[in-house]
């Protein structure tokens, strides 16, 4: 397709990447002090597919340096980023020619050098005077800014910078992103009482090592790293090729291991009987009763509580993350949260795990790879009653653990010599059934039918509607219960609806289905062919995902969590007529795993009573996990339930 | 105003009178069975602003404060707070704190201790000036209270602040007051659903100094709804705006007491645009006109040029939101925001040997004002240029590069343009009003049915803004997610729809007006074949009518980017065998705002299905909105009909 867009395009452009000579990073010079961006041309071949990009990186490198003053233990460091882009698009140009370098209010910028050189080689350098300060925006930091000049569709922009850069325990740097990136280049120099740990990810080359001098050197090279697709059931994102560096020794502590992580958080558990002093008591006593109440639900009691009653904030104030200031101000960050519900297990005298993990869609947490990197999330496990509690996602209640961090490792974080996980269980798709019962009625005239629709969501799906429906604003309760009930199916109009188990005043929030019982009037299902009738009966489902377009997948098969749809139709023929392309409902697919157990199903049948007429459609997907090699099955199994949506029967007269 | 809005007003007004005899801390729980549907309200919010004249200079100070309460539990999370500022503003004495109920049914108050100051990135302003001092309220339970107060010195009298009497929040009670020096004539305007509803007093002081005081007791929120106008045009507001004052030593001094007053303004920032050497400039231009066969393809070359070599990248920041930078500046950077590339259009134009080339100040239609009646900054808030050009104004907005030449961009249609014909010398002339004749798509297809699938070829035609929106789309789309993205934007019949072959070069000639684009595809699982009959809906596309299916909540007035006509002619081959059982009559049905028609022909082998949509207007007032949704109801059920062929019987 679009052969006659595409450009003659086979070509080398001659670029300037950035070799550095060896003996420049042993230096005890600071790199950037003698960089030169022009030091060596490297010829970089643009194949016909860059073509079809928006832009190419033809140089991303990063040279991190960190050095130790040995008299008063201070640390300094700094960051050189150089990068180069083809622009081919206006979406690159735009998403290229305004820069933006992270920086702390009231540091300087070392070193900067910007140019763009356009088609015709014209070369325009950067102003400095054009350099601007953008300070403590919303979430993000501050900043230093510049737009590109010079750059148009067609031109190279290039710029490097130093700023300065404080000493973390931990990195993550990414080296594939949206534009194919032809060479991929970081340094890492510190000076030797500084070591560092590093892993790499999804197939970057590993680093290589030497120690050289006053100076430690790690390098990561790699060329022609193609851009990361975004798909469908998948966790792209994790899925990016990246590393973690880690700060293994810095003079004679050691950071190294699970040991430091478990160390650093344990605090969060530790002295908990003194934090409040009285506030959550206070909390317990109105809104608990250990006469009438047993633990269990004491504890769903106070979470209930307080994820109304505090408001989850960003930020790092202390006031965000102390107990009993929290308690007056009812703003808290993530780690306040932790420590609010630590203290609650504490006082009902409930054993926990508080287990530090990661979001698996960003970046899934590995047992082998100990870096604070993996341990950004924090839930609390009971081992008594086998349930998670999620302090800061408050559309969770005690029961599952969020979809995002189940079925992933997760560090114990306790007081001992030995690092020890725990699995995040994923519910079974069972917990996560999605039912539905449908009766389509014709009383009304065959033209003007009504729709009866009872939706029954189990597990995730019903906890997350249950919060969105909660903290909706009162006036958007209706159109969010509208669209539920409409569940994209066009022309149809509401005519009532009942909600149930709405609210978090019960046990198990995994089991209890959010529910929604819906009267629709459907006569757009309806279209007239003469004297006989086309009913769209596929729709009543609602829009289906599908996979129809054909495309090479190139990540493996992620879900949300394994889920169960079940759908169960009903009609009655009307009178003086007859129903056409009942066969066509028929369908069964399924996926078998290497252990001949069947992992996917759909399946679809009908039956015939004298008039009624009763469709049956179950899907399932009993795990969250499917290889590439399974995804032709999958999408197969996708599809089947939007083909059904597509259904139509006929209602031909007698 | 429609009839839910009158009826809702008159419940607040006995809400509110019943409100005057609480005291000030009325029980939350009152205002929740008063206001049940409402999370959290505004108690009270208030300005007083005072104008001096110290010396010979004009002082302007501001005071505000803005109480709310929190209502249930789902408000309590509503607890950031935030006071925004420029750079033409100072911030002074900002305090907030929360009252809350201490569990015995009195209120205690928790001050907030900790105010960040940010910079505010504005949606489509690179580097501005504005600022925020972000907080968060302390225990905002159910019942609390928040206050906020803040001053601020405006230290340029051509930008008093607005203020808004109500807002998306139920407002109790609202009120406005200007103090200002017996030498300073003041004018005012109220805009909004409302304003007739404000009471306005004047009240002579000590000194010849003269409080005006404006209070909004009865007003309904507003709603919100998507493509409707802007908050501006619903919201109850005031402007307030200096038309002179009279300095110590007697010399007048205008600010905006007529739009010659704005002009004059206007003239001397364009007159202080630091141009520098052109010559570069001026080389590029007599290349582009040696290139160029006659004066139309000219203007058209350097307005395309512009639009497609200088990218919008907006600097804002103090009196750069007003001066245009220099054209030589923007010619090499290649970059500007709306002035820059209006003042390099125009500095161009005129380097070809166009004379009367000009800068135009616009209000979008975001913006509810006329300069006659506000000749202050804020009746608008973009740049054009404007050339004369045989006995036509052409509008040139190279601000988005897919606006096609001779074109408005759609957002500026009917608004009024402040010309600007030389320093002293200006005119005021509405933009027009696209025709929909000229925003044209018109997809003729021919399809064949083979088994339950639909093979076909397609060719869309597209003009004016329709033509302009896909240059739009295309500008975001890499030339790798072109499949995609042209399976999704011609998809028709099903999403099982899918492109089988396409020449898009027709639409990537941007210098074009129209565009054409030919496509086959195939639709599997379209038709239904049952015994001996075939059906077919031959309405493939029904984009317009899925649009308006979520219309019937609607109460506000319903906004068009740009007029439009569509029509769909489908050729459906019959299939071979096989004959009309069922031909659906033709209908239509047409209005002065919009209509429809569709039409069944049969025509030897084959049945055409034309099937043809308009919109004539640019704004659907909401009075007549009910209306539309019969007609929307009435499109539905006529395209409800499917096309049945039989199999002949010998």
């Amino acid at each position: 397709m679009f052969h006659k867009l595409q450009l003659a395009f086979s070509f080398l452009i001659l670029c300037s990447t950035v070799l550095v000579a060896q003996e420049n990073y042993l230096s005890d010079e600071y790199i950037y002090k003698s960089y030169d961006w022009n030091a060596v041309e490297q010829e970089v071949e643009l194949t016909k597919t860059d073509s079809s990009e928006a832009a190419v990186i033809l140089l991303d490198r990063t040279i991190k340096e960190f050095r130790t003053k040995r008299f008063n233990q201070d640390i300094s460091g700094v960051i050189t980023r150089h990068f180069k882009v083809w622009i081919n698009t206006e979406e690159g140009l735009e998403n290229h020619n305004k820069v933006f370098i992270p920086i702390k209010d009231g540091q300087a910028i070392l070193e900067l050098k910007a140019r763009s050189i356009d088609p015709n080689g014209v070369v325009t350098d950067f102003d400095r005077r054009n350099l601007k300060d953008i300070s403590n925006v919303q979430e993000y930091g501050s900043f230093k800014i510049f737009a590109i000049e010079g750059a148009v569709t067609g031109s190279i922009i290039e710029y490097y910078y130093t700023v300065p850069l404080d000493l973390q325990y931990t990195y993550k740097e990414y080296a594939q992103g949206e534009y194919p990136v032809k060479h991929f280049s970081f340094l890492l120099k510190s000076t030797r009482d500084l070591h560092f740990h590093t892993y790499v990810n999804n197939g970057l080359n590993e680093g290589v090592y030497q120690e050289e001098g006053n100076f430690n050197l790690i390098t990561f090279e790699h060329q022609n790293i193609p851009p990361i697709k975004e798909e469908p059931y998948s966790t792209y994102r994790a899925n990016r090729m990246n590393m973690d560096i880690t700060l293994k020794k810095l003079f004679q502590t050691d950071f190294s291991g699970w040991s430091f992580v478990r160390e650093r958080y344990k605090f969060m558990i530790e002295n908990i009987g003194i934090r409040s002093s009285g506030g959550l008591k206070e909390y317990m006593t109105t809104y608990t009763n250990p006469r009438y109440q047993t633990t269990i639900e004491q504890l769903i009691q106070l979470e209930n509580v307080i994820k109304k009653d505090i408001n989850l904030v960003d930020g790092r104030a202390d006031d965000l993350s102390d107990v009993r200031i929290i308690l007056k101000n009812k703003n808290a960050n993530q780690l306040g949260m932790v420590r609010i519900f630590a203290e609650v297990l504490d006082k009902l005298k409930i054993d926990y795990e508080l287990l530090a993990t990661s979001n698996r869609y960003q970046n899934s947490f590995s047992a082998l790879k100990p870096s604070l990197a993996y341990a950004t999330d924090f839930l609390l496990y009971l081992p008594e009653y086998d349930a998670y509690l999620s302090p800061s996602d408050f559309r969770y209640r005690i029961g599952m653990a969020p979809y995002y961090l189940a079925n992933n490792d997760a560090l114990i974080i306790q007081d001992s010599k030995y690092d020890q996980f725990h699995f995040i269980k994923m519910n079974e798709m069972d917990n996560n059934l999605i039912e539905s019962t449908i009766t389509v009625d014709f009383e009304g005239g065959i033209d003007s039918p009504v729709m009866n629709k009872k939706n029954s969501w189990f597990g995730h799906r019903g906890t997350l509607l249950r919060y969105s429906y909660a903290n909706a604003p009162n006036e958007n309760k209706e159109d969010l219960i509208e669209s539920l009930a409409i569940s994209g199916i066009q022309g149809v109009d509401l005519i009532n609806s009942e909600v149930q188990n709405h609210k978090y005043n019960f046990f198990d929030a995994e089991s209890t289905p959010f529910v929604l019982d819906a009267k629709l009037e459907v006569s757009s299902l309806i279209n007239k062919a003469g004297r006989d009738y086309i009913f769209n009966i596929g729709e009543v489902i609602g829009s289906q995902t599908e996979l129809y377009q054909e495309t090479e997948r190139t990540n493996a098969i992620d879900l949300d969590y394994p889920i169960k749809y079940k759908h169960h139709i009903t009609f009655r023929i009307p009178d003086g007529y007859i129903v056409e392309g009942l066969e066509e409902v028929i369908e069964y697919h399924q996926i078998i795993d290497q252990d001949s157990t069947v992992v996917g199903e759909y399946s679809a049948d009908y039956e015939m009573n004298e008039n009624m007429v009763s469709i049956n459609v179950s899907e399932y997907y009993a795990k969250p996990h499917f290889s590439i090699e399974d995804y032709s099955k999958f999408r197969t199994l996708i599809n089947s339930a939007a083909d059904f949506n597509k259904l139509s029967l006929v209602f031909i007269k007698e | 105003m429609s009839l839910k809005k009158i009826l809702f007003a008159g419940l607040f007004v006995l809400l509110l009178n019943a409100q005057a005899s609480y005291s000030q801390d009325i029980s939350y729980v009152t205002y929740r069975n008063l206001f049940p549907e409402e999370d959290l309200l505004i108690l009270s919010k208030s300005s007083i602003v005072e104008i001096k004249i110290n010396k010979n200079v004009v002082e302007i100070k501001e005071e505000s404060s803005e109480r709310k309460i929190y209502l249930n539990e789902e408000a309590t999370r509503f607890n950031a707070g935030n006071v925004g500022y420029n750079s033409f503003e100072t911030l002074f004495e900002l305090e907030a704190n929360t009252r809350y109920l201490d569990g015995t049914g009195n209120y205690k108050r928790k001050k907030v201790s900790d105010f960040e100051t940010k910079d505010v990135v504005v949606n489509g302003i690179f580097y501005g000036d504005n600022k925020s001092k972000s907080f968060l309220f302390p225990n905002t339970s159910v019942g609390s209270i928040t206050e906020l107060n803040y001053g601020k010195i405006i230290k340029n009298p051509r930008f008093l602040n607005p203020f808004y009497f109500n807002s998306t929040l139920e407002t109790m009670d609202s009120s406005y007051e200007i103090i200002t020096d017996k030498d300073v004539k003041l004018g005012f305007k109220l805009f909004g659903d409302n304003a007739d509803n404000i009471e306005y007093e004047i009240e002579p002081l000590k000194r010849g100094k003269t409080r005006h005081i404006w209070k909004g007791n009865s007003l309904p929120k507003v709603e919100i709804e998507a493509n409707s106008l802007s908050q501006a045009h619903y919201r109850t507001h005031i402007i307030p705006y200096i038309e002179y004052y009279i300095t110590n030593k007697g010399d007048t001094v205008r600010i905006a007491g007529s739009v010659d007053d704005l002009y004059n303004w206007y003239s001397v920032l364009i007159d202080n645009i630091n141009d520098s050497d052109n010559s570069s400039l001026e080389q590029f231009v007599s290349e582009l006109k040696e290139q160029s066969l006659n004066d139309e393809e000219l203007i058209r070359t350097i307005y395309t040029w512009v639009q497609q070599n200088i990218n919008y990248i907006a600097f804002e920041d103090g009196y750069g939101g007003f001066i245009p930078r220099g054209s030589s500046l923007v010619f090499d950077r290649k970059y500007g925001d709306c002035k820059d590339m209006a003042y390099l259009l125009k500095t161009m134009l005129q380097m070809a040997g166009f004379e009367n080339v000009h800068l135009a100040w616009i209000g979008t239609r975001e913006r509810p004002y006329s300069y006659y009646e506000l000749p202050t900054p804020i009746t608008d808030n973009h740049m054009i240029a404007a050339i004369d050009f045989s006995d036509n104004l052409i509008y040139l907005d190279a601000t988005n590069s897919h606006t096609p030449y001779g074109l408005p961009s759609s957002f500026i249609q009917g608004k009024e343009a402040l010309i600007g014909k030389s320093f002293d010398d200006y005119e005021i002339l509405n933009v027009p009003v696209v025709e929909k004749e000229r925003n044209q798509r018109i997809d003729t297809t021919y399809f064949t049915i083979e088994g339950d699938s639909l093979i076909g070829l397609n060719k869309r035609y597209l003009s004016g803004y329709r033509r302009a929106d896909i240059d739009y789309a295309l500008k975001n789309i890499s030339p790798n997610k072109y499949d995609d993205f042209f399976n999704s934007y011609l998809s028709k019949g099903s999403n099982k729809f899918s492109i089988v072959s396409i020449d898009i070069s027709g639409i990537m000639e941007k210098r074009t007006m129209d565009a054409e684009l030919t496509y086959s595809f195939i639709i599997p699982n379209y038709a239904t074949a049952i015994r001996n009959k075939i059906y077919v809906d031959p309405i493939l596309n029904e984009d317009y009518v899925n649009a308006f299916q979520s219309f019937n909540e609607r109460t506000l007035d319903y906004v068009e980017d740009y007029k439009f006509l569509d029509r769909d002619v489908v050729h459906i081959t019959i299939p071979p065998g096989y004959e009309i059982d069922y031909l659906p009559k033709s209908k239509q049905s047409e209005y002065d705002d919009y209509g429809y028609s569709l039409s069944y022909q049969e025509n030897e082998n084959e049945v055409i299905v034309t099937f043809e949509v308009y919109h004539d207007f640019l704004v659907l007032d909401s009075d007549k909105v009910a209306a539309f949704k019969d007609h929307i109801a009435i499109l539905t059920d006529a395209i409800k009909e499917t096309i049945a062929f039989k199999r002949v019987t010998n």
